[in-house]
């Protein structure tokens, strides 16, 4: 009983809503042991209830970006950071709302702006709050603003240190609270988990890292401007994944310089001394990989996600749905149900530009002697003899390839977020079950 | 649609994050016994 309720959807995703909940007001209800402060007002203790629900929703960040594979199994890891993304700018407007308040109960308060002569503990709300606003621009608008992503992402958190760890200083100062043992023991931990976390990630995980390292074996171009790269562990056995998972690599550098990037492997997890990775010359790292040389040291962290077969063992067969470079961890999961010789129905819906740029296109044609699988391109740039789909994949489309019966089937859709949006959409007016449907962001930055 | 769930979910849940921060302001600023006993004597007082 105990184990089936655990793997009720319902039940995990309440679980993990009242866990939220729980840790986001435990600072807050704690107060409420002690008898309340006299003669404050509704307005300011409002504001300061906005500040501690904002300050525990920023340090909670630290634990949905910290990789934990808990969290990140029950949704994958662009739901998570999703989440990470929506209930930041929650805690951002909470603690900005949280001084506005009290400047206008009590204006006098204004003078804690005068940052020269204010107390440290305004001083602190300052530095973290001016922390908080340049981590929010810098993150909506970073390609308008032509942020690379590696300075970014070092700034990002360097800021979000910044800005918790101030905001928690400033916590245990003000002084109206001052003193509640609690209250400062209920800080006390959040401060110590989140430096737990990012000394796990920046030191303790990178430090790992190093125990493992990869070489670069080869790296060999394909057709759409898109490069494999083929990593090889060195005094390891490499590690397995399920195909269609990702990992985040480190190359030519240290594994502590905080600049590694997120891929999907493209080969198959049954090779571990052979990983192979399909990169698209898009960004400022991508389009330095063809410049790599082998024997290049690289650093490997994963494999994580759940975007992938391995997790749906009694299904009958397989839709993949891919557009452009997000056919990379599907061809991992094609691969790797030829070599396990899986003889479930596999088809693979596959968008690009033009016939030259699709990616892997001979080695999916060889897949379908050891596989059994039906391909079908989708181009929106088609030669003049083309007999086969055009345009964007559309319900129209799905409905000629999908099975009648739809809930034997499931769909792996990896593209970009507008075809996803789509092709999403599609599949639920098909009557497509929503649970059967599975989706991968290919650019998680 | 999944984010556009994300997105509703965690609207509901910012609603839930405010409506307890308002009823801990509230809390805090709930009449105690004694000061309930104290107004109820000055009213007294001054209604004789």
């Amino acid at each position: 009983m105990r184990s089936l309720l655990m793997h009720n959807p319902v039940v995990v995703a309440l679980g993990w809503i009242i866990a939220f909940l729980f840790f986001t007001l435990l600072p807050l209800f704690v107060l409420l042991i002690y008898p309340p402060p006299t003669g404050r007002g509704f307005w300011l203790e409002f504001s300061v209830a906005l500040g501690f629900i904002g300050l525990a929703l920023m340090a909670l960040q630290f634990a949905l970006t910290a990789r934990v594979n808990r969290i990140e199994a029950s949704y994958g890891i662009d739901l998570v950071l999703a989440f990470h993304r929506y209930t930041s700018f929650v805690a951002f407007v909470m603690v900005l709302v949280h001084p506005l308040i009290l400047f206008w109960v009590q204006p006098d308060t204004l003078q804690l702006l005068n940052f020269p002569v204010a107390p440290l503990r305004a001083q602190m709300a300052t530095i973290a709050t001016i922390a908080f606003i340049v981590l929010i621009i810098t993150t909506i608008w970073r390609k308008q603003l032509k942020i690379p992503y590696e300075p970014w992402r070092l700034s990002h958190s360097i800021l979000s240190v910044i800005a918790v760890g101030l905001g928690l200083g400033h916590a245990l100062l003000v002084g109206n609270y001052l003193g509640l043992f609690w209250k400062a023991v209920l800080w006390g931990a959040i401060a110590v988990v989140s430096l737990w976390l990012i000394i796990y990630i920046r030191l303790v995980k990178p430090w790992l890292m190093t125990k493992k390292p990869f070489l670069v074996e080869e790296i060999k171009p394909e057709r759409g401007d898109v490069w494999t790269l083929a990593l090889r562990p060195i005094g390891h056995d490499g590690f397995r994944f399920q195909p269609g998972q990702f990992a985040w690599i480190t190359l030519n550098i240290t594994p502590f310089s905080m600049r590694e990037h997120p891929f999907s492997m493209s080969s198959s997890g049954e090779h571990p001394e052979r990983l192979e990775f399909g990169i698209k010359a898009v960004g400022d790292f991508t389009s330095r990989i063809k410049d790599y040389k082998p024997g290049t040291k690289a650093f490997l962290d994963g494999p994580y996600g759940v975007f992938t077969i391995d997790r749906y063992e009694d299904a009958a067969g397989f839709i993949l749905i891919a557009g452009g470079i997000g056919i990379t961890p599907l061809m991992s999961m094609l691969v790797t149900a030829a070599e396990r010789g899986d003889d479930r129905p596999y088809t693979l819906i596959y968008a690009n530009k033009t016939w030259d740029g699709i990616t892997y296109r001979e080695a999916i044609d060889d897949l379908k002697k050891r596989l059994d699988l039906t391909v079908i391109h989708a181009l929106r740039e088609p030669p003049e003899d083309w007999e086969g789909e055009t345009g964007y994949v559309d319900k129209e489309m799905l409905d000629r390839y999908i099975p009648a019966r739809r809930g034997t089937r499931h769909y792996f859709i990896c593209a970009s977020p507008k075809m996803m949006d789509q092709v999403e959409l599609a599949l639920h007016e098909l009557d497509v079950p929503v649970t059967n449907v599975h989706l991968e962001h290919y650019n998680l930055a | 649609m999944r984010y556009s769930i994300m997105l509703q979910l965690v609207s509901f849940l910012t609603l839930i994050l405010l409506g307890a921060a308002a009823f801990f302001a509230w809390m805090q600023n709930r009449p105690t016994k004694e000061q309930s006993f104290n107004v109820t004597k000055n009213t007294e007082l001054c209604d004789r």
